[in-house]
């Protein structure tokens, strides 16, 4: 608190409450948003059993007969994460190496804004762009593919969060000191042995954080998917098939018919509590790891 | 100054970052199995000279070397000898030490198992702590962080690290600046005791270090070789003005 014996403290003391109240509004609005999912999930829940919501296989909340297993809609969900991983991660780590340990000013300087501005580009564009264009695409090689499917859209989904693994790995790696390096390059190790050896095992920690902020990202993305893969639910692992994820089932039903109050209703609030729970727990576990094994390099 | 057996010679070297000369010519040779200093006042070059050695100053993109600098008779700079070899015959130790965050028995093995070292790493790691004086002090935990240690004891690591290369030279670059008194001293004892083995070339602006650890002296200022010589002489009867005014404090 300012203390009173400072000159012109009431104004000071005035200043600091406001700044103190909009920090407030922040936690406020957090708390209003967790209580409305809380509450709502909470009468959902009534009707539904918490244990056939988590392990059944079948998601059919509006039709007769309906069934609220979330398996399809949380598989449909983890085959974009895996796919879009499976792309983004050691595509973003090795890039990210290269720009750190052998890439000119130059070429950084070419590179990076390139990056930035896939980073830019709005998710809708990216949901369209693998309709019309990788799904046409992948037909030739592989025509059992559905024109709504899980693989286009992790690949796009995995170009959209490519430059965040990028930019976050880079971080890490650029946080290695240049003495280590140094001393590595003393004891006769070429840039790979270096890099290898030295830098990215001193970067780990920053380096998994980004790829679980990463994943957790697209766990989260709604409109590329929803445009690209499609609105079945379907628990499968096969990436040709059409499959619908947790954030498409949420638009699907926002933007129909669906009249407030049923549980088809409720089923909105069940869906957005998983998604709230995961993401919450990936960016803890990003955190955490961040935190705990934190290399010191001093 | 007469050189018997030369590990090292330059032959009129002169580096240049992009206009301004860092090293004026220069032709010296470096005596085998002895300590040699070079001590200036900050800015001199003595850094640079050191880090030419072992081609450390590569990194540097402005850096420009003319003549040559013959290691075992061959010219380091030769574009058909491999850096990689060149540093691990010459081996650096810095300022300030920078241990891998790994373990200790991991920072000795790391760069010998690169090279495909064959023998026993246990063995190796012992021998390279014991040489370096550390052995003692970290037997009952070679797998903890290096980062555990001290400053001084991180700087014998260092030290140990380096020498688990078997290198030929070892360079050290002002190796005890970072460091008090007493660890500043073992660091001294154990480079006295390293020269049976390697040659060792030291930058230190601590005059009097020099004068306790090293051989021959070597005195450079603003990028100029001044005075060359056995370092009794050097420190008590020089041959040039300007050593005598550096070394009796004149100028800093």
């Amino acid at each position: 608190m300012i203390p009173k014996q400072s000159f012109g403290w009431k104004k000071e003391r005035v200043i600091q409450w406001m700044l103190a109240l909009s920090a407030l509004l922040a936690v406020a609005t957090t708390f209003t948003i967790i209580g409305v999912l809380g509450t709502e999930t909470a009468v959902f829940f009534k009707h539904v059993s918490f244990w056939s919501f988590i392990t059944g296989t079948r998601w059919e909340p509006l039709l007769d007969p309906k069934s609220f297993g979330i398996l399809p809609l949380l598989g449909g969900t983890l085959l974009i994460v895996i796919g879009s991983g499976l792309i983004a991660v050691p595509v973003g780590l090795i890039t990210a190496i290269y720009l750190s340990e052998y890439a000119s000013e130059h070429f950084r300087g070419v590179v990076k804004p390139a990056l930035e501005i896939l980073a830019g580009i709005p998710t809708v564009v990216y949901g369209y762009f693998a309709l019309t264009f990788v799904t046409p695409l992948l037909r030739n090689v592989l025509p059992s593919m559905q024109v709504f499917n899980a693989l286009s859209a992790a690949i796009v989904v995995g170009i959209m969060i490519l430059p965040m693994v990028v930019s976050l790995c880079d971080d890490a790696l650029k946080a290695v000191p240049a003495a280590l390096r140094q001393g590595g390059y003393a004891l006769g190790a070429t840039t790979f042995e270096v890099s290898q050896g030295v830098v990215v095992p001193s970067a780990l920690s920053g380096i998994m954080a980004s790829f679980v902020l990463a994943l957790s990202r697209a766990f989260g993305e709604t409109m590329a998917v929803t445009l690209a893969a499609g609105a079945t639910p379907n628990l499968t692992w096969n990436p040709l098939e059409s499959i619908q994820t947790m954030t498409a089932y949420i638009v699907q039903v926002s933007l129909g018919d669906t009249p407030a109050g049923g549980i088809e209703y409720q089923t909105i609030f069940a869906v957005g509590a998983v998604l709230f729970v995961v993401t919450l727990g990936m960016n803890v576990i990003a955190h955490q790891v961040m935190r705990r094994f934190r290399e010191e390099y001093e | 100054m007469q050189i018997k057996n030369p590990v090292l010679s330059l032959s009129s070297v002169v580096v240049r970052y992009d206009d301004f000369t860092a090293i004026k010519p220069c032709s010296l040779e470096i005596e085998r199995h002895q300590v040699t200093a070079i001590i200036g006042p900050s800015g001199c070059g003595k850094s640079t000279l050191l880090r030419c050695f072992n081609r450390m100053n590569d990194f540097v993109d402005s850096f420009r070397l003319e003549g040559e600098i013959l290691f075992e008779g061959r010219n380091i700079y030769d574009k058909d000898w491999d850096v990689v070899d060149i540093r691990r015959r010459i081996g650096m130790v810095f300022q300030k030490s920078n241990p891998f965050p790994k373990s200790i028995a991991q920072n000795i093995i790391w760069g010998p198992k690169l090279n495909g070292y064959q023998g026993s790493l246990d063995d190796l790691v012992q021998s390279s702590l014991q040489r370096a004086g550390l052995w003692n002090d970290v037997k009952d935990r070679l797998h903890e962080s290096a980062l555990t240690l001290s400053g001084g004891q991180q700087q014998r690591l260092c030290i140990a690290r380096a020498i688990a290369m078997q290198p030929e030279v070892i360079l050290m670059d002002e190796p005890a600046s970072a460091l008090d008194p007493r660890s500043t001293a073992r660091i001294e004892e154990l480079i006295g005791e390293l020269r049976r083995d390697y040659s060792i070339v030291i930058v230190t602006h601590n005059m009097q270090q020099a004068a306790r650890v090293s051989d021959a002296t070597l005195f450079l200022y603003e990028g100029e070789l001044i005075e060359y010589g056995a370092t009794d002489k050097l420190f008590t009867n020089p041959d040039v003005q300007k050593t005598e005014d550096y070394i009796t404090g004149r100028f800093g």
